[in-house]
């Protein structure tokens, strides 16, 4: 197994490791009083795509964003390709990591393409970041992926806050994949999208990240996406894991499982059909 | 199951209304304050003598000390000086061959009384004095002056930007690497900012001596501590969602700022940075006065020897300067930002 180190050698940017994803009995509560994950064990296997579940405020964004080391959990291990994403290691963990933000997270004064390269800036030098001067085969992939995600020469070269929503998550989605990772974490990313382009983000995130062979671990809050696309549904409510399984076993008695608590009055309409 | 209450007909429920009791109690508070001090600060005298002129310029009265006084001074500094005669004696190395351009040498006849010591008699009789005419000698040296002030006060922005990049990242929260450096780094920018120019410089000339030396320190900390201040908080306001983007790729702080914040912070930095050069020469211009070089110390200088028709052309060009400089920075902050 290669360990990457802060070394700017894209090549070992790239480098594939064997395992994907694992959390290993993880709880994080907030100053608030809020367990927001609690004793979550959950193992992500290469090249598949789970979709998380969960009524708002059961921990969806907590479990995605301590993945990515943006919080830390008070308890547990979390590990990227075997390797625990802790101290130093977390620059190489977040490498392997690419993720797909729900309100895109871009940088609007940059342009779509800048965008997606700024992806790869940890693999090279500070004076090439500081010039956005990205090398070439950086430059390359940039096109090849933005072309993947449906996106023009002409949009490439337009500021990301021109871009419409959907536009946004594509390039979001191609940032994502800038540096072949081997996880994609993706936090609700078709919230605030229409549903025909929801549907056509969320195939083009399950094909891209196939076409790498990456594992994709995603929030959803619509159940009838998660049918649609996931290999395996996980429902978490009240930051524990309270169902694990292909969409084939997602009954309504399930849906009542995962959905239930007092904060979920307002139970999907969706859920029984 | 809540039911809406509606309000009855005739009357609307109590809503807020801008002006509450403590309202007018800070209104009445600051009234009597200020009571105080407009009689410690003489405001009635000043009220007096601007109502003494205001008569008097519309014919209701003689004469008014403020007018006096303007009218004095006007008449003393216009027509101001634009040539300069300087008697060839006093120039060193003096060629009548070689004149600088649009020169010309003029020769005046002067009556000079002597005292005779022996018969004590004035005895006068006419000497010839040559002068070299330089018919915009002085607005030359003028502008000369004004160009060395705003030198003075490009460097000092230039230093003042460099310096307050680090001390502005180290100084927001979010990037800081350390509370205590944080707080280092807050400190040594208030303390910059609680300094001003006109204070600093007159202690630095004293250590660097008169000239720009003192004037480029005295504005650059100033300005730094500005900056800082101002660069830092743009930071810790920035949209920390691109910022958390940049992070989650495995980049560093520096790609974070490079690729997150600084593209959100630009507009603002442009403006910033705008103001402080044009703030600066304004000031590089008032610390002259104390020696700190520039069209400020040339001022100083004719100012304590009452050639008010010289002070007069510094006043014009610094004016013009101050307006043309205004323009330019409207136009770059409409192009950049
Ligand atoms: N930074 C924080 N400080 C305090 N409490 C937090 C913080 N982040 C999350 N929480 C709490 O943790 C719980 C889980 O939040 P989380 O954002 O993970 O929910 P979610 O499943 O993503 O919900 P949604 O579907 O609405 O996005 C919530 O009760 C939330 O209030
Ligand atoms: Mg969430």
């Amino acid at each position: 197994m290669t360990i990457v180190r802060s070394s700017a050698d894209i090549e070992n940017c790239q480098a594939r490791p064997v395992t994907a994803l694992a959390f290993h009995a993880v709880s994080q509560s907030f100053t608030s009083g809020t367990r927001a994950l609690d004793n979550v064990s959950l193992d992500i296997g290469a090249e598949s795509f789970t979709v998380l579940l969960g009524p708002s405020g059961s921990g969806k964004t907590t479990l995605l964003r301590s993945a990515a080391g943006l919080n830390t959990p008070d308890t547990g291990e979390i590990r990227v390709a075997g390797e625990s994403i802790t101290g130093r290691n977390l620059k190489a963990a977040r490498r392997r990591m690419g993720m797909v933000h729900q309100d895109f997270g871009l940088s609007e004064r940059l342009t779509t393409a800048q965008n997606v390269m700024a992806g790869a800036a940890s693999c090279i030098g500070w004076v090439r970041v500081l010039f956005q001067a990205y090398p070439r085969a950086v430059r390359l992939k940039a096109c090849q992926l933005l072309a993947r995600v449906g996106l023009d020469e002409v949009q490439a070269n337009r500021r990301a806050g021109t871009l419409s929503g959907g536009q946004r998550q594509r390039v979001g989605i191609a940032r994502a994949l800038i540096n072949d990772p081997l996880v994609i974490l993706a936090d609700e990313p078709v919230a605030s999208l229409d549903p025909a382009t929801a549907h056509e983000i969320m195939a083009l995130l399950r094909e891209a990240a196939g076409e790498r062979g990456a594992a994709v671990l995603c929030s959803l809050h619509q159940i009838d996406l998660a049918r649609r696309f996931a290999d395996r549904i996980i429902g978490l409510n009240h930051g524990q894991i309270v169902f694990d399984g292909p969409p084939a076993d997602l009954t309504p008695g399930a849906l009542a499982i995962i959905f239930d608590g007092p904060e979920t009055r307002l139970r999907p309409i969706v859920a029984v059909a | 199951m809540t039911t809406l209450e509606t309000p009855p007909n005739d009357s609307p429920w109590r809503l807020k209304s801008p002006i509450d009791a403590r309202a007018v109690f800070i209104v009445i508070v600051a009234f009597i304050l200020l009571s105080f001090s407009a009689q410690r600060v003489d405001l009635g005298k000043m009220a007096g003598q601007m109502g003494e002129f205001g008569l008097a310029s519309v014919g209701l009265k003689d004469s008014s000390q403020i007018g006096r006084g303007l009218g004095g001074l006007v008449s003393d500094m216009f027509p101001v000086a634009i040539s300069e005669r300087t008697p060839i004696a006093m120039i060193e190395h003096f060629d009548a061959n070689r004149l600088p351009p649009f020169a010309r040498m003029e020769t005046v006849q002067v009556e000079v009384s002597v005292l005779d010591p022996d018969t004590f008699q004035t005895d006068t009789h006419l000497v010839e004095k040559t002068y070299l005419v330089q018919p915009a000698g002085y607005l030359i040296f003028v502008l000369g002056k004004m160009l060395e002030t705003i030198e003075i006060a490009i460097w000092a922005s230039l230093f003042a930007i460099i310096g307050s990049l680090p001390l502005a990242i180290v100084g927001a929260r979010n990037f800081t690497p350390h509370p205590v450096v944080y707080f280092a780094s807050r400190s040594i920018v208030s303390f910059l900012r609680s300094m001003p120019e006109l204070i600093s410089a007159l202690f630095l000339v004293l250590a660097f001596g008169f000239g720009p030396g003192a004037g480029i320190l005295a504005l650059a900390l100033h300005s730094m501590g500005f900056l800082a201040k101002f660069y830092a908080e743009d930071i810790e306001a920035a949209d920390p969602k691109p910022l958390e983007a940049i992070r989650a790729t495995g980049a560093g702080s520096f790609a974070a700022l490079r690729l997150a914040v600084l593209p959100q912070v630009l507009p603002s930095y442009t403006a910033l940075t705008l103001y402080i050069l044009d703030r600066n020469v304004r000031m590089a211009a008032v610390i002259g006065l104390v020696g700190a070089g520039g069209v400020g110390q040339e001022l100083k200088g004719r100012y304590d020897m009452f050639q008010y028709d010289r002070v007069g052309t510094i006043l014009l060009v610094i004016f013009i300067t101050v307006l043309l400089l205004d323009q330019l920075a409207a136009h770059l902050r409409r192009r950049l930002i």
